[in-house]
């Protein structure tokens, strides 16, 4: 047997780059199942034949970032492209499925900027905290110091900022 | 030869989930084990196109298009993998197994025995039948503990 340290998608970019390409056309089919769109209404709405909408379908290996968004446009969605960290430097267990990423995100009232989502802090009328600060998950004790103690002189100001304005502050989000 | 239970090679398994493939050269139908192999060590798009879908069950997916087992009575254990290359329906028939029933019940996995090219509209039979001889085989149930132990 060939030898490969962890996932199959180790091998290559080529081989990554199918597993992710194969994960959005899994995402569009199921979207399609469920809304009843057959192949050659998604090609009408592409402008394209049916046999070149069932080959991205069937081959997603060499999509294109213009034939990504077209496709989801196509099917009234949008798409993002998101980097993670999942503690797999190695690449043991290959990418992450974005329908988990998606599940999530819907799971959270599907925030759409980063004070909705609890990135960021906005004070009514006053301090407004730039999105880089935002919060991250840093496990406990390796929040670098410097960070962990800008943080926390921005927590103050927020927080001073809301006392200061007495009941008429607040904040937008939280 | 003794009977022998190989995870797929690059694959992802969890908590639930696991693909292997079963070794057992004495038995004529039991011919999954080339298949993998020979695709495995191939770089072309087939083999991602397959990894792909295994993947895609180890994580909790659906998609029948992609694989699916049987309800029907006396096929539970039976399952597949499909994929078309060159317009021939491939497919890969495996056996379900829950190997850690006292340490992780809901842990299934599918131990491939056959590769087959699909002709009509309805599975083979025989395949069926073959997927519940092995999993009442109990040297492959023998050896589906040994890969996946109970602890």
């Amino acid at each position: 047997m060939a030898q490969l340290n962890g996932h199959w998608t180790n091998e290559s970019v080529k081989a990554f780059l199918y597993r992710i390409s194969f994960d959005f056309v899994t995402q569009l089919e199921n979207m399609m199942d469920a809304d009843g769109v057959k192949p050659n209404e998604l090609a009408k709405r592409l402008g394209v034949s049916k046999g070149r909408v069932s080959q991205i379908l069937n081959n997603p290996g060499n999509l294109t970032l213009r034939t990504v968004v077209e496709y989801a446009r196509a099917l009234d969605v949008k798409v993002a492209i998101v980097a993670y960290d999942d503690d797999d430097v190695d690449n043991d267990n290959g990418p992450v499925n974005p329908q988990i990423f998606a599940a999530c995100w819907e799971r959270s009232g599907k925030p759409t900027d980063f004070f909705s989502a609890g990135m960021a802090v906005a004070v009514t009328g006053g301090v407004e905290i730039d999105a880089r600060w935002s919060r991250r998950d840093v496990p406990a004790g390796k929040l670098d110091p410097e960070m962990a103690a800008t943080m926390a002189q921005i927590d103050s100001m927020v927080w001073q900022s809301v006392e200061d304005r007495g009941e008429n502050a607040g904040t937008d989000s939280d | 030869m003794a009977v022998k239970i190989v995870p797929i090679p690059g694959g992802k398994g969890t908590a639930f989930r696991a693909v292997a493939y079963v070794i057992w050269p004495e038995d004529a139908d039991v011919t999954a084990a080339t298949t993998i192999e020979k695709l495995f060590k191939s770089d072309g798009g087939e083999k991602s196109k397959l990894w792909s879908r295994f993947d895609y069950w180890v994580d909790g997916g659906i998609k029948d298009s992609y694989f699916h087992g049987w309800n029907e009575s006396g096929y539970e254990h039976c399952f597949v993998f499909k994929w078309n290359k060159s317009d021939k329906m491939q497919r890969l028939y495996g056996v379900l197994f829950h190997p850690k029933r006292h340490t992780n019940p809901r842990f299934i996995v599918c131990v491939l025995f056959s590769h087959c090219v699909k002709f009509g509209k309805f599975t083979d039979p025989a395949q069926k039948k073959k997927a519940e001889t092995l999993y009442r085989n109990a040297n492959v149930k023998a050896a589906v503990e040994k890969a996946y132990p109970d602890k």
